[in-house]
């Protein structure tokens, strides 16, 4: 089993280089590179200079020479594949470039977000697991109940509403209307003045629109899926077997149906973790949040690609990883999971 | 003594509004140390009837009806259900048919039979319980005990398996083992080493047996008496010489007549019962097998016929049983 996750981590290589060098491709390919928007904001600088002084240079301010800098600068006057391995060599070296929007290095652009993707990315991962994992085992335990119809109602109504609809909702009515909550940001304006406990406070209170918005969508899956599994296994010979034993039901709930029912989640757990790091600009534009998915959203319209390989790289090790933990996760459940190394069991 | 009795029991399932009763006023005793055949074929109630000993009828569409269960004299439907616990894999054991489903596939071996232990013995040390469970898979022809202990269920055979229920079963030395045809999923070489497992550890041990099958071969070879039911109700119960010898109603004349035999010609066709079982939502108000019996007359279609003594020890349940006798 070892070697299986030892080989699995050599692959991420290939699969990221491949990953990345598509990506990169791609950003020679599309017109409008980073380039062309300095041509064009120098054009726009120019023009206005040049209702005062002489000036021209056959519509671009920038000469000739200025474009070759910039060019040998992007790595635009060289093929594709040279220029991919010289970012790659970069990359190595955790050098991921200049923004071209900032000009910032990409890394300290990147590391200023994480903390608040993180932090939206962990609690939602909690938050899901942490509510979806028992509410979907009182639900098959309550199956059919009216509690089991009504949560049924709340949370597909949840996964039905696009998260952004939600997000709008619940702004215009608590933050808007009642004024529960803030308006928006990560967190307040005082925030550096504030006491621990007072940061804490600050952080929740603009934490939990965005949060909700962003676990709405996925409670229905998570929930549903622990609740059909539990409900199998509860069916389960072997569970009544226990009770045969002479236990009683509650205790084999816990004590042999419910491990079996968490393998169907264990599955999807890794990719998850990758979810950390991409939110979802649509709720981070409305609720002015500074994260990931803004900034990956923004970064591509601008076309600062230096911005949007460094996420590329950070978003795919991740996903990589993930799919390798998904599978570990699962391994640790289901011990009849054996992977590679010809123990196939059954 | 008897040490089990089941007293006209009645068991309903509620399916989707309509109550359908599935084991009809079922009556039989159980001697402490016998072996009891219950013999009926798919559908007839044998596992119901089995469960509702256990106390193990699916909720909530399962109950019983009506009729009484006494364990030692003690009424066990009526029990709390905190008591019906300490019975239940303690004094009274049951092994099921699918030995591949059984057991928790992600929990080790020595871990599942060590819970009977802990459930009913919480006092015993692991120390103890660990030599236990190792004499306990010894008893039952487990070879390389310590090794199995550590091992998930998948990595055994069904037969073994089926070994490690029987071996989970005879934990806590019960009074009763219900063994609800426990050789159904097996292959035949191995069906017949746990018929012969479960014969010795009889005599070993001598706990009472209920061995449900449908297979007449295995009761004559197991058992000492019989019940036979037939779409829920009990067609005939004798000791074993005398059903094979004599059959009195004529469900287990045909059961009976349907078994090939060595000293048959060969490519003789086999006999078979005319006709099918009526569904379970179909009965009719006489006699439920008037529609496959060769004997049938008006009376057998108009009053269902009570079980009554035969011989001494042989019960029937049919109107015309004396004439088809003779
Ligand atoms: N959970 C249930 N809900 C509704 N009806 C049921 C349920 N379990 C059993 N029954 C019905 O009860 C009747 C008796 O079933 P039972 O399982 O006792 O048969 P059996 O004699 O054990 O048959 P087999 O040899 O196939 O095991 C059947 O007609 C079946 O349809
Ligand atoms: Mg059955």
């Amino acid at each position: 089993m070892t070697s299986y996750f030892i080989r699995r981590f050599l692959l991420i290589v290939p699969t990221f280089i491949g990953v990345t060098i598509l990506v990169f491709t791609l950003t020679r390919l599309v017109p409008g590179g980073p380039i062309e928007r300095m041509m064009s904001e120098a054009r726009l600088a120019g023009d206005e200079t040049a209702a005062s002084s002489y000036d021209s240079q056959g519509g671009s301010t920038l000469s000739d020479a200025q474009l070759e800098d910039l060019k040998a600068y992007y790595g635009f006057d060289k093929p594709v594949v040279v220029s991919y391995f010289e970012w790659l060599g970069k990359v190595l070296v955790l050098d991921l470039g200049r923004s071209t929007r900032y000009s910032d290095p990409v890394w300290d652009t990147i590391t200023d977000r994480l903390p608040v993707s993180i932090f939206y990315g962990i609690w939602t991962l909690i938050l899901t697991y942490g509510v979806c994992i028992p509410l979907g085992m009182y639900k098959a335990i309550r199956h059919k109940t009216a509690f089991d119809n009504v949560t049924s109602a709340v949370i597909f109504a949840g996964y039905a509403i696009p998260s952004y609809v939600v997000a709008l909702l619940l702004l215009t009515i608590f933050a808007a209307n009642l004024e529960w909550f803030p308006l928006g940001g990560f967190v307040g304006p005082d925030f550096d003045e504030l006491s621990l406990i007072g940061k804490a406070g600050d952080l929740f209170i603009h934490a939990v629109l965005p949060l909700i918005a962003y676990t709405a969508g996925s409670f229905a899956f998570s929930t549903i899926l622990m609740k059909n599994s539990l409900m199998d296994n509860l069916a389960a010979e072997y569970v009544r077997t226990a009770v045969a034993k002479g236990m009683d039901f509650k205790r084999a709930i816990f004590g042999h149906a419910f491990r079996n029912s968490l393998i169907p989640l264990a599955t999807g757990f890794g990719n998850n973790i990758s979810l950390i790091l991409t939110g979802s600009f649509l709720i981070e534009k409305i609720f002015n949040i500074d994260g990931f998915g803004l900034l990956g959203f923004e970064s591509l319209v601008e076309r600062d690609y230096p911005v949007v390989m460094g996420i590329l790289v950070l978003s795919s090790l991740l996903f990589l990883i993930g799919n390798i933990l998904s599978d570990i996760c699962v391994a640790l459940v289901d011990p009849r999971v054996k992977f590679g190394s010809g123990e196939t069991s059954q | 003594m008897s040490i089990l009795e089941i007293d006209e029991l009645s068991v309903a399932f509620d399916t989707e509004g309509e109550i359908v009763t599935v084991v009809d006023r079922v009556s039989f005793d159980l001697e402490a140390g016998e072996t009891l055949g219950v013999v009926g074929e798919s559908g007839c109630g044998k596992s119901v009837t089995a469960l509702s000993i256990m106390g193990l009828l699916p909720k909530p569409a399962g109950r019983i009806q009506g009729g009484d269960i006494r364990f030692k004299g003690e009424s066990l439907p009526s029990l709390a259900p905190e008591r019906m616990r300490d019975i239940r894999g303690n004094r009274i054991a049951m092994i099921f048919q699918e030995p591949m489903t059984a057991l928790n596939p992600v929990q080790r071996i020595g871990r599942q039979l060590a819970e009977t232990y802990l459930l009913h013995q919480p006092d015993l040390d692991a120390d103890l319980i660990h030599r236990r469970c190792l004499g306990l898979l010894d008893q039952v022809g487990i070879p390389a005990p310590e090794q199995r202990l550590t091992e998930y269920p998948h990595q055994l055979s069904g037969g073994m398996r089926q070994r490690v229920m029987i071996a989970m079963a005879l934990a806590s030395k019960p009074d009763i083992l219900i063994a609800d045809e426990p050789t159904t999923a097996l292959d035949v070489t191995i069906q017949a080493q746990i018929l012969e497992l479960l014969r010795d550890l009889q005599r070993e041990t001598g706990m009472a047996i209920i061995f449900i099958t449908h297979d007449l071969g295995v009761i004559a070879e197991l058992c000492s008496r019989a019940v036979v039911m037939y779409a829920g109700r009990m067609a005939e119960q004798a000791p074993i010489r005398p059903l094979f010898a004599g059959p009195l109603h004529p469900y287990t004349r045909g059961l009976l007549a349907s078994i090939p035999r060595l000293e048959d010609e060969p490519k003789t066709v086999l006999t078979t019962i005319p006709g099918v079982v009526p569904g379970i939502d179909e009965l009719p108000s006489g006699c439920r097998f008037a529609n496959r019996c060769p004997h049938v007359k008006d009376l057998c279609n108009r009053e269902a016929p009570e079980l009554v003594v035969g011989e001494p020890g042989h019960r029937v349940a049919c109107h015309r049983w004396r004439e088809i006798d003779a």
